[in-house]
């Protein structure tokens, strides 16, 4: 576990405007990103002396590419993740951190994906995808779809018991002003929309957005020099999967050790996490999740959710900005945007849970690995 | 039911390429690791449990249970216009989960339904393992 005064702290976030932004490079998103979080930290670029950005998931927006857009001069330390979901990337800025090879850091992602038309349902046809792109199995959504059949068979989930994860997220998002979906979407609307891959809907799946989003990150010891209100990890926890894509692979299995493990490795009790966030390019990863991490068992999830716990109300709120479904698709990253809001009291009023302290968020790198950190309020 | 299949497999790749070739002559295989006796798929060079090169190429009954299916009732993808198609996966009598198209109507599929694999020729080159109910 990591000594209390070199635990990562959150001092700032930044991001763009979400949705649309032809002409942009995923570089310019990051530095726009990076220009926001620094002035919301009243941070020159002078004083970051780490870097550490995400690639879209069409190659471009290394640490090589970024660096000279961003004129930074000081850097002690720099790297790139090929898939961030911000989880991951947080936990190499950990680490970073306690190595002592840089003592503030800016992690940053950004992406052109929508204006860029990059297609998610295309398929390569060679190595292991020779053997699903032929099939017409393609998209995350066909992959999605496949786990979700298998679950309602094992444990009994119903169709409207999954609902209530896209339904509660769209209450969540009805009052965030910067979410892309705001119209209604009622259990009875969710239910009357065609299957997209059946058992899927379109509401069980993430749009495509263009945008950017930063952190600035130091130690605890060293965040109150920067801000009265920095937003500590407490503890972090990654696995990778199985070795086999097919069979039982949907069903993340692995998960359950960062599962049990981020409880104890952040001294915090499951029981007195006020809000939750979940990365969801699909409703299949909250539904995993949050099983995984603890707040149902497998067989009784579908039950939980029906009992309302993460809608506005809840008392495990899930997604408070909405998620990837309804807010923006921006790998989970503006999940710990909102999770830092929530966090110091800074949501919207109709949104923000009452003093919230401790928060989870955990994301997976589609089927191949995972992860998750506990954020909690600086005291 | 596969004519639309625009996107083929890759024949160049000398890895997977006997595994296409034995298609086209009506049998399922997959690798046999030659030092532990596991069978792998997909295809790869070495064991990925106890990593030693090479391997059999050995055929399979090809029968088998549907572990999971889905329905494309929407085009997700240009290359393949013509829904609704069903994608099973498969769990082989010898083990192994593998995904092609199931040839029945979408409405007969369940979990654990047996199958076995039938072959459809998509050109002179490629043919394609899929699974019907029975």
């Amino acid at each position: 576990m990591t000594a209390p005064g070199k635990r990562l702290a959150i001092v700032a976030t930044g991001h763009t405007a979400q949705g649309e932004h032809p002409g942009r490079s995923a570089g310019s998103l990051q530095a726009e990103a990076i220009k926001i979080a620094l002035g919301n930290a009243k941070l020159r670029k002078e004083q970051i002396d780490g870097l550490i950005t995400c690639k879209q998931l069409h190659g471009d927006g290394s640490d090589d590419q970024v660096v000279p857009r961003v004129g930074m001069h000081n850097l002690r330390y720099t790297q790139t993740l090929d898939y961030g979901t911000c989880n991951f990337s947080l936990h190499q800025a950990q680490m970073a951190l306690e190595a002592g090879v840089a003592d503030l850091i800016a992690i940053s992602y950004g992406t052109n994906q929508r204006t860029n038309r990059y297609q998610f349902g295309a398929g390569a046809n060679s190595g292991p995808a020779a053997f699903t792109t032929p099939y017409g199995w393609t998209h995350i959504a066909g992959q999605a779809a496949m786990a979700l059949r298998r679950w309602q068979h094992v444990y009994g989930l119903t169709e409207e018991q999954f609902g209530h994860i896209a339904v509660s997220q769209r209450a969540w998002a009805q009052r965030n002003p910067q979410a892309i979906f705001k119209q209604s979407l009622t259990m009875e609307e969710y239910l009357a929309q065609p299957m997209m891959v059946d058992p899927m809907r379109r509401a069980d799946v993430t749009m495509i957005s263009d945008g950017g989003v930063s952190y600035i990150v130091t130690t605890e010891e060293k965040a109150y020099d920067y801000t009265d209100k920095p937003i500590i990890m407490a503890g972090w926890a990654e696995a990778g999967a199985s070795s086999s894509f097919y069979g039982e692979n949907f069903m993340r299995p692995w998960l359950k050790r960062p599962g049990q493990e981020i409880w104890e490795r952040s001294g915090i009790d499951r029981a007195d996490v006020d809000v939750v966030y979940v990365q969801d390019p699909t409703a299949v990863w909250p539904l995993q999740m949050l099983s995984y991490y603890g707040f149902a068992e497998p067989g009784d999830i579908g039950a939980w959710l029906a009992e309302g716990h993460t809608y506005p109300g809840g008392d495990v709120p899930v997604n408070t900005n909405g998620g990837q479904l309804s807010e923006a698709y921006m790998w989970g990253w503006l999940h710990v945007v909102e999770a830092v809001r929530q966090l110091r009291g800074e949501a919207d009023a109709e949104r923000q849970v009452k003093d919230a302290k401790i928060a989870l968020y955990a994301s997976t790198m589609a089927w191949n690995k995972g992860g998750a950190s506990v954020l909690v309020r600086g005291e | 039911m596969m004519s639309n299949a625009q996107v083929l497999p890759d024949l160049n790749d000398v890895v997977t390429r006997p595994y296409w070739d034995a298609a086209k002559q009506g049998k399922l295989v997959m690798q046999r690791c030659s030092e532990c006796g596991h069978l792998r798929w997909t295809p790869q060079e070495e064991c990925p449990e106890c990593l030693t090169l090479g391997g059999e190429w050995t055929e399979l009954s090809g029968r088998g249970t549907i572990w999971s299916f889905v329905v494309y009732r929407r085009a997700l993808n240009a290359d393949f216009p013509d829904v609704p198609y069903t994608v099973v996966q498969v769990e082989l009598e010898e083990g192994p989960v593998m995904a092609a198209r199931l040839l029945n109507e979408p409405e007969k599929a369940r979990i654990d339904a047996p199958v076995h694999v039938v072959f459809t020729k998509v050109t002179d080159d490629v043919t394609l393992p899929n699974f019907q109910l029975g």
